[in-house]
């Protein structure tokens, strides 16, 4: 009968008041900086975002023009509502019509970033310790269980082989730095040591890329829907003191039908004085003084004077006609007389279509009182003919065109590409030049040095291959006379 | 140039079959050698089986003891891949830019990104049998390439910017090729039973293939990104728009994201990690596909 085992009975833990002990609380923020770095907040913050995106992707979104304007997003979410049947109210309640700027998205990825910086805060001074302080003096344990190791016997003294041993990791592009302990001389060989900061670079680019996003969104302007009547000149506006005049239009066409070409031929003017001449094309905008003129849309226009009893011309230039009625008949333009506090539309059948109210080649004029929703006098206007309304003589001139302009300034573009840039380098450096760490001891040995080397490089199917090629650069650099397979064995 | 643009699409479509059937072949013979070893093994004893088994069929490290039909198939996915680089050259030199700009140029470029991942990743880590799951997609998509029109349409303004057109969509082939290779090393994981199936690499060398090839993606992912950032701030003025495709390709960059970080902080290998990379690919289909069915900015591609 074989002894029984049995651990000794465990002392009874302390009843009482001393069992009301506890662990002392966690300061908040300590704890705070703890979830923060944790993976498991940083995934499960990347899925929601995923989720989100995906939602953002699959659902219909609500355009922006309709956004903050509440019978304009009810008319829009009407017409998704057939799609979406019952569900239509649901989603919209989660804020999935407007999944980008929804509050989930949005405190998703401020928690998101926080987690990034907490993170890249935590590992930075590791990461700068890895690669400028490594531990040099390794036990011969680990050179005994690398997963990765080689043993090499040299004729040459410890210092003879240092200087070889330094030479083959070299040739293969490694850094070496070296540390005496006793009589004997360690080695760390470091490839790309630099590499794992590609990895933090990636994390601080998020962040830029965030604070880009941030002063896209709340500095700069853009305008997407600046018309310029050909021949006319408009005021940018936002305090540029620019004013684009708009010289020419052409739209061009492939023989099949598809377009080839939209240019605009624009003269900017800064204050009123003439600054530049410039093309603006799909693909090539033109560029001043850090405003952008996109070329984007084109359209009808016409060349409307006004001017008073006495002849005294107020209003002559072109008028763009971007907006359609709700019955896509006709095309409406707009323009302004704040001094005499008039607003007038100018109302044009749509090309191909005809209006009964408005005969072919005339255009309606509607003009409006400042503070007045009822018009001051609708009238048909023929080419030429002067017709008086709110005692003024407005003058149909002639039919002409506009085009259209996207006019940016983008101050958190830069910020964007200095961020994107290091996104690319940083995954590049790190995924394409990986960190590679391989340790070596020469001991004094019976005829010369005993060299071990190790390395810790798992589940890496290429990297045994790269460790043989290494180690045999090193065996012919220790042994330069000797044949190839002297000298010792590697294992990985 | 167009005429041979095409007939170098077919040559590729026979080639890429070709290389498929050797490789089923091989998988077959390698079924009709266990049968004869399982016939052996009970009519000799067992000393007979291990001796057959490594000699006759082959380890599944291609170049040690290779399968004649896989071997045949592997030589013939490099005229292959020659074939469709060739494809696009003539139609890069017939329409003066890189040839992107229809669904029958996306699909041909697709199909070369597949192939070119596989070369590269079979030079470098030798196993054919990945090809077996990366070919049917290759050749799914060169046949889908024939169904749509392959006219050369010219350009419309929004598409004129060679450089760009070019680079962005040829990056973005690259980072899909290299994630048809991970989702295949995912997939025979999946298939692979303890190492059970003998043609198929050892589960970690297939987990090891599957994550090389998503680092090899992603930052290829990540450029595709930008470059069409830089494009969409010059062409549309906006740098992200939220458009679907636009949107798609991030779904997918951060499911990458998330395989990666699962991988290298949380231990998520093996089965875990081939699930998140065959979602990835799901990702990158849906990202391919995803302006056939949700127009946005990117809609001049679906034709």
């Amino acid at each position: 009968m074989s002894p029984t085992l049995s651990a000794p009975p465990r002392p009874a833990l302390p009843r009482g008041p001393a069992a009301g002990l506890r662990r002392p609380a966690t300061p908040p923020h300590v704890w705070i900086f703890r979830r923060l770095t944790s993976m498991r907040t940083a995934l499960t913050l990347l899925f929601m975002i995923g989720l989100l995106t995906l939602a953002g992707t699959l659902l219909a979104q609500a355009p922006d023009a309709v956004k903050g304007n509440h019978a304009a997003y009810a008319e829009w979410l009407n017409t998704v509502r057939p799609r979406y049947g019952g569900w239509t109210d649901i989603l919209d309640k989660l804020g999935l019509f407007s999944v980008f700027s929804s509050l989930w998205f949005t405190g998703a990825v401020l928690l998101l970033t926080a987690s990034v910086i907490a993170c890249s805060v935590r590992r930075l001074p590791g990461l700068w310790r890895t690669a400028t302080r490594p531990r040099m003096v390794m036990t011969e344990a680990f050179f005994e269980r690398a997963p990765h190791t080689a043993r090499i016997a040299s004729d040459e003294d410890p210092g003879v082989a240092l200087a070889a041993l330094g030479g083959a990791f070299r040739k293969n592009r490694f850094h070496v730095a070296v540390e005496r302990d006793g009589e004997d001389i360690h080695v760390c060989a470091d490839r790309f040591r630099w590499s794992p900061f590609g990895r933090v670079a990636v994390h601080v680019s998020f962040i830029v890329i965030l604070i880009g996003a941030v002063l896209t969104g709340t500095g700069g302007f853009r305008d997407e829907s600046f018309a310029v009547p050909i021949g006319s000149r408009m005021n940018v506006g936002h305090g540029t003191g620019l004013a684009v005049e708009a010289k020419s239009f052409v739209d061009a066409y492939y023989p099949s039908g598809p377009p080839r070409n939209y240019m605009s031929r624009l003269v900017l003017y800064k204050d009123g004085a003439r600054m530049t001449a410039q093309d603006a094309r799909v693909n090539h905008p033109a560029r001043y003084d850090g405003i952008t003129f996109y070329q984007s849309f084109f359209g009808p226009a016409v060349v409307v004077r006004a001017s008073t009893s006495g002849g005294r011309v107020v209003f002559d230039q072109g008028v763009a006609q971007p907006y359609s009625s709700r019955d896509e008949r006709d095309v409406i333009g707009r323009f302004a007389l704040p001094r005499q506090g008039l607003t007038a539309f100018v109302v044009s059948p749509a090309s191909g279509a005809t209006d009964p109210g408005i005969p072919t080649g005339e255009t309606q004029l509607e003009i409006y009182k400042a503070g007045s929703n009822t018009p001051a006098g609708i009238r048909l206007l023929a080419p030429g003919r002067p017709v008086a309304i709110a005692g003024f003589d407005f003058t149909f001139l002639r039919e002409g065109e506009f085009t259209g302009l996207i006019v940016a300034h983008d101050p958190g573009a830069i910020v964007v590409w200095i961020g994107s840039t290091l996104l690319v380098l940083g995954l590049f450096t790190a995924f394409f030049f990986p960190h590679r760490r391989v340790r070596a001891v020469i001991r004094r040995g019976a005829r010369g040095s005993e060299i071990a080397v190790g390395a810790i490089e798992r589940r890496n199917a290429a990297f045994p291959a790269q460790f043989e090629h290494l180690i045999e650069d090193i065996r012919r650099a220790v042994n330069p006379g000797a044949r190839p397979e002297k000298g010792g064995t590697a294992h990985a | 140039m167009l005429n041979l643009s095409q007939y170098c699409v077919f040559a590729g479509i026979v080639a890429v079959a070709l290389a498929l059937i050797c490789y089923v072949l091989a998988f077959a013979s390698d079924r009709v050698a266990r049968a004869r070893t399982v016939l052996a093994v009970e009519g000799a004893g067992g000393e007979f089986a291990a001796s057959s088994l490594g000699g006759e069929v082959g380890a599944s490290a291609f170049g040690e003891t290779p399968n004649r039909a896989a071997l045949f198939g592997t030589l013939t996915t490099w005229p292959a891949l020659g074939f469709l680089t060739a494809t696009l050259l003539f139609r890069t030199f017939a329409t003066g830019h890189g040839p992107f700009a229809n669904m029958y140029e996306f699909s041909i470029a697709f199909a070369w990104g597949a192939l070119l991942a596989n070369a590269y990743f079979l030079r470098r880590y030798r196993q054919w049998t990945i090809g077996v799951i990366v070919l049917p997609i290759a050749l799914a998509l060169l046949l889908y390439a024939t169904t749509v029109p392959s006219e050369v349409e010219p350009l419309v303004p929004a598409l004129q910017n060679n450089l760009l057109l070019t680079v962005h969509v040829a990056t973005a082939m690259i980072a899909y090729g290299a994630f048809a290779v991970g989702f295949g090393a995912a997939f025979l994981y999946l298939l692979q039973r303890d190492g059970r199936r003998r043609l198929l690499p050892k589960r970690e060398l297939l987990d090891d293939i599957s994550y090389r090839a998503t680092l090899v993606g992603f930052p290829f992912l990540t450029l595709t990104i930008v470059l069409g950032a830089i494009w969409a701030d010059i062409a549309w003025g906006k740098y992200w728009s939220w458009d679907p495709k636009e949107s798609a390709s991030l779904v997918t960059w951060i499911a990458c994201c998330a395989y990666l970080h699962t991988r290298s902080t949380r231990g998520w290998r093996g089965k875990r990690a081939a699930l998140m990379l065959m979602l990835v690919f799901v990702a990158t289909l849906f990202t391919f596909y995803g302006n056939l069915f949700f127009g946005g900015l990117h809609s001049y591609g679906s034709q």
